[in-house]
């Protein structure tokens, strides 16, 4: 198997799988950490539909950045937008429902808001203060991820036959646009890293706000 | 550069508490990484500490809610920044990503000068948990706080007042106060003199009563300085004929172990709930004390020795409320006691959810509220939280810095009294009002709760 074959045909599936056993894993690690003691937050929402509402609210407003950091909340709130709007975008074109410049525009973003909250963390004394070398690299992980997409598109040949094989479980090296391979690659790195940085809080929250701030008598 | 060395941090030279440790600063580290091992290792606190260590977006949030970084705007007290003087060295010394990677991912070799800084900066912050209410990670810096001070403890690093307070409290019949049995007893035969004098009947505080429902336990600085919350407390637990007693053998609900030592605190709590089991009590009815309620409550169930598992806890307030929900207790028409405002105590508020009990008492005995803004959960610490109020070194710092938010909160509300049911609390307040020229007086509960019953013959 050649170096093209190894990233065309294994690793796109080889970094997924890693993630989802990495998220896997902090999940249910978390999940068994026992909680002899009550650490609750009064009040909390009430019920479970109270609960959902509030965390569906902060998870798709960034409610409390926004009310108390509103500059920061520019960056954070469109940065994971960004980040769900590629996937969904990314899918949406390779269904053929969406034209490659939709993919582009999200890239932009993409590359955008991490520009930005780079220039906060290092501008702003006070968040300059709190920000550790990890948050840079993340950041820049993500923009160079976004560089790498734009890079590869327009390319001389459309990526959807080689995603539609992938997903098919039928990856064809030969349909995967050289231009890509440095996306493919910093995609499943950033895929593989995920559930081992600070950005496994999609995770960490469920557990913080359920099992421990409301956690019930 | 981003990210100075702790140790290279100055340290802020107008804050005056300074503690120091018996041990060489080598040793300091070594028993410093040990005492943090042996925490991790236990299961008490496994899952909010390792959460709260393991996550951190540094969005800095937390900072628009702490008084105290309000009120300096420096960046050793952005709550963040404290948290992660524990975070780092954490990630350093107990994570395979810190061992490997060090300051990329935030970790950091524990330095002398790191425990400086921590020092300082863990009793810098009140334990409020203002910060923790729009955490969008819901991360509690308070803990983080918390379990600093019990690490810095066990390398000797603790305010001195603490320490002697809580060496009186757990010598042999000892108070925090050091008042003895036979003043204690004294005291308890004043105050019922008083209640005479205030009300025309004799309004018993019994002591020593064997079987009797409720066993009430005042933080015991009150005998000394909240003469009028104790009487009102009688008068509620008379008027609704309740089955009461203070015991002698130990009558200080004041447990300072919330604020530095698991070890003191279940000490203390073990000692109080043996003379609940020595007087045969059913429930300990804690007084108007945010922190001694907190202690009692969130700890019982974990350091409780497990013969006293089967004692009710509840506060003082939660008893007088469900004293006017029976009917057992009711209130005169209301005598005009000029404008209130109702200060939220953090450990009985967002610590317990005791927020409505006090406002319906104070409702139903005819006294108008005069918000403070904002109230409830996002009400500021009084400024003297997590045990600083304790320690006269730090009044300079608690009437310019911790509570300098606090004062203008106040004064906004134009108030003639502020009620609190806490005596931390009340200490802190009633120097605040002085200290900032505020004209209000300050107040507990049941003072004005007490004043306003009906039906006190009853019993």
């Amino acid at each position: 198997m050649t170096g093209m074959e190894f990233i065309a045909r294994v690793f796109p599936y080889l970094a997924l799988g890693l993630f989802v056993l990495g998220t896997a894993w902090r999940f249910l690690r978390w999940r068994s950490l026992p909680a002899h003691l009550k650490w609750t937050l009064y009040p909390f929402p009430k019920g479970t539909a109270g609960q959902l509402k509030y965390m569906a609210g902060e998870i798709f407003t960034f409610g409390t950045i926004y009310r108390f950091n509103r500059r920061l909340w520019i960056g954070a709130y469109v940065l994971h937008m960004a980040m769900g709007g590629f996937v969904l975008f990314s899918i949406l074109y390779l269904a053929g429902w969406l034209p490659g410049t939709a993919v582009r525009i999200i890239l932009w973003i993409l590359l955008a808001a991490p520009v930005y909250l780079v220039a906060l963390r290092s501008f702003n004394k006070y968040l300059r203060a709190v920000t550790t070398p990890e948050e840079f690299f993340n950041l820049i992980f993500l923009a160079a991820f976004a560089v790498a997409g734009l890079a590869a598109s327009p390319s001389a040949m459309s990526p959807r036959a080689y995603f539609v094989g992938l997903m098919l479980m039928r990856p064809d090296a030969a349909s995967l646009p050289p231009e890509l391979v440095p996306a493919i690659l910093l995609g499943g790195l950033f895929l593989i890293y995920l559930p081992w940085s600070r950005m496994i809080h999609y995770i960490s929250k469920y557990f913080a706000y359920h099992a421990i701030k409301w956690q019930k008598n | 550069m981003l990210h100075p060395p702790l140790d290279q941090q100055p340290i802020d030279p107008a804050y005056p508490f300074r503690s120091e440790s018996p041990l060489s600063r080598e040793e300091r580290k070594a028993r410093f990484l040990g005492a943090l091992k042996g925490i991790l290792e236990l299961d008490l606190y496994d899952r909010p500490l390792k959460m709260y260590l393991d996550t951190c977006a540094r969005c800095n949030n937390c900072a628009g809610q702490c008084p105290v970084f309000q009120a300096t705007g420096d960046v050793h007290d952005l709550p963040a920044w404290r948290s992660d003087l524990l975070r780092r060295v954490y990630r350093r010394y107990f994570t395979p990503s810190g061992r490997l990677l060090g300051r990329l991912v935030g970790a950091k070799k524990l330095t002398a000068g790191d425990i400086d800084a921590m020092v300082e900066a863990f009793y810098r912050c009140t334990m409020c948990r203002r910060c923790a209410v729009h955490c969008p990670l819901a991360v509690d810096n308070a803990l983080i706080t918390r379990i600093g001070r019990v690490l810095l403890a066990e390398i000797g690093f603790v305010p001195k007042n603490i320490t002697v307070s809580v060496a009186a409290q757990l010598a042999k019949g000892g108070n925090t106060s050091s008042i003895p049995p036979a003043a204690f007893i004294d005291t308890l035969d004043f105050l019922e003199e008083e209640l005479v004098d205030e009300t025309g009947i004799n309004i018993p505080i019994p002591r020593d009563v064997e079987g009797a429902e409720y066993f009430f336990a005042a933080p015991v600085s009150d005998y000394i300085m909240e003469a009028d919350t104790l009487m009102g407390i009688a008068r509620v637990f008379h008027a609704a004929g309740a089955s009461w007693t203070v015991g002698t053998e130990n009558y200080d609900a004041i447990n300072y172990g919330l604020f530095y030592s698991d070890d003191k605190l279940e000490e203390i709590l073990n000692r109080l709930l043996a003379e609940v089991r020595r007087l045969k009590c059913g429930t300990l009815v804690i007084g108007e004390c945010g922190h001694a309620t907190k202690a009692a409550l969130l700890f019982h169930k974990v350091f409780g020795r497990s013969e006293y598992r089967d004692i009710r806890i509840e506060s003082i307030l939660q008893v007088t409320r469900r004293f006017l929900a029976e009917g057992k207790i009711s209130f005169a028409a209301s005598k005009d006691q000029g404008s209130v405002t109702y200060h939220d105590p953090c450990n009985l508020g967002r610590g317990l959810g005791l927020y409505e009990e006090p406002r319906e008492l104070l409702a139903a005995a005819g006294i108008e509220v005069v918000e403070m803004q904002p109230n409830r959960e996002m009400n500021l610490c009084c400024g003297g939280g997590g045990g600083l109020v304790v320690a006269p070194d730090l009044h300079d710092w608690r009437m310019s810095v911790g509570g300098l938010l606090k004062a203008e909160q106040l004064r906004a509300t134009g108030a003639k009294t502020v009620v609190a049911p806490c005596a931390n609390c009340k200490k802190q307040l009633r120097e605040l009002v002085q200290h900032h020229n505020i004209d209000m007086e300050v107040a507990g509960l049941h003072d004005l709760v007490g004043r306003a019953l009906t039906r006190e013959e009853k019993a």
